[in-house]
């Protein structure tokens, strides 16, 4: 049995994303979901501000099992999505790399904890002032670089590991998913590119899979070096 | 600041025992003058000063407490 659309409304697209992930408790890939509105703040937030609009449901039920428990809200991503290269368990590693992290942020006067996660990925429990994040994520990444170049020095098979504070990993990355639906629709209705700001390559990565199942448009990276501009290019009308 | 390179470069280095880091105090800047070993100095910077631009990165976000700018330069 299909489910029909339902209407979500609020101040921005990602919100009433997420208020429909939320209903439907699914997450963000196992709903379909189309835009009417997109809102807009207004003049300075003041006149003329218009709510975003989207229509959402469950999409077929037969790939898109929702088993989670009510109540319990995950947007977490399939495990084959994951952007972080996979770290098999190797307590050693992390060891390694708990004692490189604490002796940097020791010197960078940021007193912290660290949790490690299932995944491997350490969590550095900080006082929540977004200091080790960064501007968009600048520090966080950074530490994360440096940390595994230090790792993978002497290594012959080099092994990373991820870095998160304050969940900022996982809210980056429903942040990019929505920005890839949003900015598809965009591409679907002007019939013109859209093209992304600057990304390193696993945020590209989280753009392109969001996108890959979608037949109205294609993705392509554009550009030089390590930062590349993700294009999203609207297909010919061929149904 | 000064230790907080030490302790990163030193751990990129081959040779961690010709890594000096001398500070310059300055009014609103203080600049991080950074010597290493002549085949080492590769290891610093990175593919496309990808891993010098990562530890100046690190010292900003020390340095945004201190509201004081922090240069890192690499002396050969």
């Amino acid at each position: 049995m299909e489910e029909q659309y339902q209407e979500f409304e609020a101040k921005t697209v990602d919100e009433a994303i997420v208020a429909a992930m939320k209903t439907f408790r699914a997450k963000f890939e196992n709903l379909e979901i189309q835009v009417i509105s997109e809102g807009s703040k207004g003049l300075f937030g003041l006149v003329g501000a218009k709510a975003a609009k989207i229509l959402a449901r469950p999409a077929s039920r037969l790939e898109a099992p929702v088993s989670q428990t009510p109540g319990e809200f995950v947007p977490a991503p399939e495990p084959d999505e994951e952007p972080s290269p996979a770290t098999p368990e190797d307590p050693a590693l992390v060891e390694e790399a708990k004692g490189i992290i604490t002796e940097i942020l020791g010197r960078m006067n940021i007193p912290c904890q660290l949790r490690v996660h299932e995944d491997s990925t350490i969590e550095i429990v900080g006082d929540g002032s977004g200091l080790i994040i960064g501007k968009r994520g600048q520090t966080l990444d950074s530490l994360q670089f440096i940390v595994n170049r230090i790792l993978n020095k002497d290594r012959q098979e080099p092994r990373y590991i991820t870095l998160d504070t304050e969940g900022y990993r996982q809210r980056h990355m429903s942040h990019l998913k929505s920005l890839a639906i949003k900015m598809s629709q965009k591409a679907r209705r002007t019939g013109q590119s859209v093209s992304l700001e600057r990304m390193n390559p696993y945020d590209r990565r989280i753009i392109h899979l969001a996108l890959k199942n979608d037949s109205r448009v294609n993705t392509m990276s554009i550009g030089d070096g390590i930062y590349k501009k993700v294009v999203i290019v609207p297909r010919k009308a061929s149904k | 600041m000064k230790a907080l390179v030490e302790v990163i470069v030193k751990a990129l280095v081959d040779k961690p025992d010709e890594v000096k880091v001398t500070e310059v105090t300055g009014t609103n800047v203080n600049v991080l003058e950074l010597r290493v070993d002549k085949d080492d100095v590769g290891k610093v910077i990175g593919k496309k000063g990808q891993t010098v631009s990562a530890i100046r990165t690190i010292l900003n976000a020390t340095s945004a407490k201190l509201k004081k700018h922090v240069v890192l330069e690499i002396l050969e």
